[in-house]
């Protein structure tokens, strides 16, 4: 069962660090709205949420974006008892992929706006230059053509280094669909990352 | 082969975390190096896509952003809570209120059935009857429900005669009979004495009256004014529910008085052109039984004579007839005739009566026709008391 340590604001100027709550306990004081627990809740877990937004997106803005409002709908979740009953992460994370597919729709129905700056510069690329950042540019793009599922397994596993069965728990999949899942992202994305190599 | 694929990946995928290299990995499924090598240099690009770290503003600004909307949130949970629950709480109040109203003023109402004057429940009695009196807007079931308080009435001075309890007392009845000093009111005895007030003259017997008295001790009521009921006013039908007996002692009287014909309340009517002596009255009933000129109609014997009767009347049929008391106590019809206004109650139609009455269906319906203000115009026939007793005192 997961705990968090959180710090207590300053009691006559001396800081006071208690261990308060578990999981059980942060879901009814994100019920209750208590803000030393929202507070904790969200330090606890935005790093990752933002991890793995970012990690699908490639866009800070709206990586930031999203990890917020995902907390948001955290809380409002829990007022109209919608919100996780076990497993605080895995909904954070799950609603964090719903929250990126939506946007990506967004993007997509919007061609006028601007998608992330690195996408768009591929083509003009200088082919002869391998450098890191062309190479992360030409992973960036071999990822975004993948699946929505095979990039979401990937961003569980890689962006914070989700265990298996965290993973699992995200995906809401058994193990053995998780690991050939994955199998398959990755196969995917080394394919689409030597053509990519080759195309150049 | 491919689940122990997935399986190798998995595990050399664990390995490569903990910080070894792909070779190493693969060293632990040399057999399928040729599958597992690309795939785990795919992972490491997979993993130069992850962010290094958050920035701290950008976690600071969500923190303060998350913390504002919980704020917000707090404020709106209290103040519709605040709204929501005065608003319960006055819906289960009022709720609660109309409850207690109706329930408490159906029990009372209920309790008050059976209280009499001068208990502290009686005017809720009394009230109520008005109320009912209120919701019946046809004219028939108005007249019904007066006659039945009319008869409530004389039954709660009946329970106050056997209770022997004093109390004021005001009722409407038909003149019986009188003796020495003593009325026979519709089955009350009424103590006439000199102090009684009379604004008629006289009052002959079979006149309908008003009774202002009060109830003695000694199971007499004592009447301090009488007076003959303005035409149109209601009539109780019956004589009250107990009759003293002879010897003082309370007796139910279910199996001496005939049912209350709700349909048919005592109405004085219009009074008729004055007359001379002897006065006329008119009434309607049902004919219990033809014995030559012996007749019963409402428990009453009367004198029919064949000429007088207007068209076939039979056993049961509703009948209108215009008579006098006679010096023998008997009525005495003038004229009868089949009232076409009221049923007939044939007994093998199924007509109202209990058997336990002996008197047959419709003790009354009769109509005084020519009472009222000309009830002291003729001369004193002296007791007739036919009507007294068992069965019922409605009939001429």
């Amino acid at each position: 069962m997961n705990t968090l340590t959180i710090a207590i604001p300053t009691i006559r100027g001396v800081p006071v660090f208690m261990q308060i709550f578990d999981e059980q306990q942060a879901l009814d004081g994100l019920k209750n709205l208590d803000s030393q627990i929202i507070g904790a809740v969200y330090d606890e877990y935005f790093p990752e949420v933002y991890r793995y937004v970012r990690y699908r997106l490639n866009d800070e803005q709206a990586a930031e974006d999203i990890a917020s409002d995902v907390f948001l709908r955290l809380l409002e979740a829990a007022q109209n008892k919608r919100g996780p009953r076990t497993n605080l992460k895995a909904w954070l994370l799950a609603t964090a992929s719903h929250a990126v597919i939506d946007h990506l729709r967004q993007v997509y129905r919007r061609p006028s706006e601007a998608l992330p700056e690195d996408l768009l510069d591929l083509d003009s690329a200088p082919h002869d230059i391998f450098d890191q950042r062309e190479q992360k540019r030409n992973v960036q793009q071999a990822y975004a053509e993948l699946t929505a599922e095979q990039q979401h397994v990937l961003a569980l596993r890689f962006s914070q280094g989700c265990s298996l069965e965290e993973t699992t728990a995200v995906l809401k999949k058994n193990v053995n669909a998780v690991k050939a899942l994955q199998f398959r992202a990755l196969a995917a994305l080394q394919r689409n990352i030597e053509e990519m190599n080759d195309g150049r | 082969m491919a689940d122990r694929l997935y399986d190798a990946l998995e595990i050399c995928l664990q390995v490569i975390e903990e910080g070894q290299t792909i070779d190493s990995a693969v060293k632990l499924y040399p057999d399928l190096e040729s599958e597992l090598r690309p795939i785990l240099e795919a992972s490491l690009q997979a993993r130069t896509l992850a962010a290094s770290s958050v920035p701290s503003v950008v976690q600071r600004r969500g923190r303060t952003h998350l913390l504002q909307r919980a704020a917000e949130l707090r404020q709106l949970k209290r103040v519709p809570a605040k709204r929501r629950l005065p608003a319960f709480q006055r819906l289960a109040v009022t709720l609660g209120l109309v409850s207690v109203l109706v329930l408490s003023s159906t029990g009372l109402v209920g309790a008050s059935s059976n209280s009499l004057p001068g208990d502290q429940l009686y005017p809720v009695k009394r009230t109520w009857e008005d109320v009912q009196l209120n919701l019946v807007f046809n004219q028939p079931g108005r007249e019904t429900l007066q006659s039945q308080f009319e008869q409530e009435r004389l039954n709660e001075i009946d329970e106050l005669l056997t209770q022997n309890r004093s109390q004021p007392v005001t009722f409407s009845g038909l003149v019986i009979n009188r003796q020495d000093g003593t009325w026979l009111v519709s089955g009350i005895s009424v103590l006439v004495t000199s102090k009684t007030q009379f604004s008629s003259a006289q009052i002959l017997n079979n006149v309908p009256v008003i009774v202002i008295g009060t109830t003695r001790s000694d199971g007499v009521l004592e009447a301090d004014q009488i007076e003959p009921l303005q035409p149109g006013s209601m009539l109780p039908p019956l004589e009250p529910s107990h009759t003293i007996s002879n010897n003082g002692e309370s007796q139910n009287a279910v199996t001496t008085v005939i049912p209350t014909p709700a349909e048919s309340p005592i109405i004085l009517q219009t009074p008729a052109a004055p007359s001379a002596t002897p006065q006329s009255f008119t009434y309607t009933g049902i004919v219990q039984s033809e014995e030559g000129n012996n007749w019963t109609i409402n428990g009453q014997n009367v004198s029919v004579n064949q000429g007088d009767v207007n068209g076939k009347i039979n056993v049961g049929d509703a009948v209108k007839f215009e008579g006098y008391s006679g010096d023998n106590g008997n009525f005495v019809v003038t004229n009868i005739e089949a009232d076409s206004q009221k049923p007939s109650s044939h007994p093998n139609e199924g007509g109202k009566g209990s058997g336990s009455s002996g008197g047959g269906g419709d003790s009354n319906g009769g109509k005084n026709n020519g009472g009222g203000d000309n009830a002291n115009g003729g001369g004193d026939h002296g007791g007739q008391g036919n009507g007294g007793g068992d069965n019922g005192n409605s009939g001429g």
